[in-house]
């Protein structure tokens, strides 16, 4: 009777710690001192262990949720993800006395929805998991309530958020109507038989969601939310969102796009060849002018999501495999680079003006050669995993003939290039400014070893990714 | 005898007035209150479809949409009025901190 449940037990052990956390503040006395963060620890323990469990075997919940190998290797980086953001997050929610409870249970649920949308097969599914994760991000960025930046970054990202889920939801009902159904599977057979005469509410279909997905992975033109979100939001829920909501919604976009809607490909895949070419190039040239490093990464992660979009619409297994690889590369390095951010600021000041970092190496040195790494890798330079990544993307696309695609992907990375190294030059070869020097704090244990653990993660996966890339590449066959 | 097409241009008019509003209006409550139309017009589409189709599938997701409005309308509130407390302003076009 149970065995209907295995699917979900990762989200669920993830839901529990989050009600625990709930729970756990809204009984302690005032000024008592609770482990709310070590619960959520728990949680993830408990869905990775499952996750692992649950590895080949293929399980289905209630046939709308599918914990197959691709879904269950996007839960496992969502699982690191959640590790590596409360470890980085434990300072910030000191530092700021922000309310522990109401944070660490957001996340939680918020990484469960994310779970659910990695491993959801039908489209209503997908869209209430992307509602669950939304609406916690949300509160998320508007966490520091005293402040007036955080609370207009959270109005606009829940502004363009609804709205373009406004857009996804009218694309389901298109689906739903042309189908009669909403799970990806029968909507994929429904699709193959009328793929030959595509009429207009096919069309409106696949456009509409297309928006959804654009909007929630920062595509160009759909990007204007990105870079006030992540600028506003503390730094430590920054490189939570930047990186889980990208894994959760490009699985759910390979999934919807290239079983379902695949049928329908010669339909979208010119549309997404373009929204890939100018999300490249827009989050490039964009970054190159920024002067805050949070903003920097802001539209670096708009360009990263340029080289996933390359990957998908090359389309064959081989690309498949490569954004699942580049979707952890990512992640680690995302959040590593703004768990250094996130330990640099202070309660009165942001410091995240690249000047600021100017003579990082003679005061910070371990940070300094840390955020030289995640740059590195960022940029794609070898030996770090972002050059694997970048490669294996590119030639996934080369492999499908997208030449030029990948000629604008190698040529925006050159260009990346140039404001990632900018940071690095500044910290190594600038004295700081007597004059404008903000003291910046010291290091605290846990998020420092979270950053060291996301650094050696990164060189592992840039010298001997071959364990790793094998089981991407293994994960993909059978997805439905 | 009103037929499926009458159903889906009106839920077609009544997102487009919804779209528009989020874009045109100078209120960030009647912001919100487009959003709400939107979600609405795909409402109205659901059912038509599972009208049309023979199914209660569509009125089904309706009431999933419905509390997700719900919960979406409550978060929206909550961060309007915390953007309240800061400018005293429900115009949109006050809060200029964050720009490109």
């Amino acid at each position: 009777m149970f065995a209907s449940f295995h699917a979900i037990v990762p989200m669920l052990c993830v839901t529990a710690a989050g009600f625990a956390a709930m729970v756990a503040e809204a009984f302690r006395e005032k000024g008592e001192p609770m482990p709310i963060g070590p619960l959520g620890v728990v949680g993830l323990i408990g869905a990775a262990v499952s996750t692992a469990l649950l590895w080949d075997r293929h399980a289905t919940s209630f046939g709308v949720v599918t914990a197959d190998n691709f879904g269950l290797f996007v839960t496992a980086i969502l699982i690191v993800v959640g590790l590596l953001s409360l470890a980085i997050s434990a300072p910030t929610v000191e530092r700021e006395g922000l309310p522990r409870g109401e944070y660490y249970a957001l996340m939680l649920f918020s990484l469960a929805g994310m779970m659910l949308m990695a491993t959801a097969t039908d489209l209503l599914v997908i869209f209430l998991a992307l509602e669950v994760l939304s609406l916690a991000i949300y509160v998320l960025t508007g966490i520091r309530r005293d402040s007036q930046m955080g609370a207009e970054g959270a109005f606009k990202y829940f502004l363009l958020g609804g709205f373009s889920s406004a857009f996804f939801l009218y694309g389901i009902a298109f689906v739903y109507g042309l189908t009669g159904s909403t799970h990806l599977d029968r909507v994929g057979t429904l699709m193959a038989a009328q793929a030959t005469s595509s009429g207009p509410l096919q069309i409106l279909a696949v456009g509409l969601l297309l928006v959804g997905f654009a909007f929630k992975v920062s595509a160009v033109p759909f990007h204007m939310w990105t870079p006030d979100a992540y600028e506003a939001a503390p730094p430590a829920v920054t490189g939570f969102m930047s990186t889980g909501v990208k894994a959760a919604a490009f699985a759910a976009f390979v999934r919807v796009f290239l079983s379902a809607l695949e049928p329908l490909i010669g339909g979208w895949s010119e549309i997404v060849w373009v929204l890939a070419a100018a999300t490249m190039i827009l989050g490039t040239v964009v970054g190159v002018a920024q002067t805050s490093i949070k903003r920097m990464l802001a539209y670096s992660s708009v360009a990263h999501g340029g080289y996933l979009l390359l990957a998908l619409v090359s389309g064959n297994d081989t690309a498949k495999g490569a954004v699942l690889f580049y979707l952890l590369v990512y992640a680690v390095t995302n959040l590593g680079a703004f768990g250094i951010i996130s330990v640099l600021e202070t309660r009165d000041q942001a410091n995240d003006r690249v000047t600021d970092y100017a003579g990082l190496w003679s005061t910070h040195p371990t940070l300094a050669l840390m955020m030289t790494f995640f740059l590195l890798s960022l940029g794609g330079f070898p030996p770090m995993a972002g050059f694997i990544a970048k490669w294996y993307v590119f030639a996934a696309a080369i492999h499908a003939g997208y030449v030029w695609l990948a000629i604008i992907g190698v040529l925006t990375s050159v260009v990346s290039v140039f404001f990632y190294l900018r940071v690095i030059v500044m910290m190594y070869m600038s004295a700081p400014d007597a004059d404008t020097r903000t003291t910046l704090p010291a290091v605290p244990q846990l998020a420092g070893a979270a950053i060291v653990i996301s650094a050696l993660i990164i060189l592992y996966l840039g010298v001997l990714p071959t364990r790793v890339l094998e089981w991407a590449a293994a994960s993909v066959s059978g997805i439905i | 005898m009103p037929t499926l097409t009458h159903y889906l241009i009106l839920s077609a008019v009544l997102f487009a007035i919804g779209t528009a509003g989020v874009f045109l209006r100078r209120n960030v409550i009647t912001i919100l209150l487009s959003i709400e139309i939107m979600l609405n017009a795909v409402n109205l589409t659901f059912v038509a479809f599972g009208r049309a189709l023979g199914s209660v599938d569509g009125q089904i997701i309706v009431f999933f949409v419905m509390t997700v409005a719900a919960a979406e309308a409550a978060v929206g509130l909550a961060i309007v009025i915390t953007l309240f407390r800061h400018r005293e302003s429900l115009n949109p076009e006050a809060f200029t901190m964050l720009k490109w």
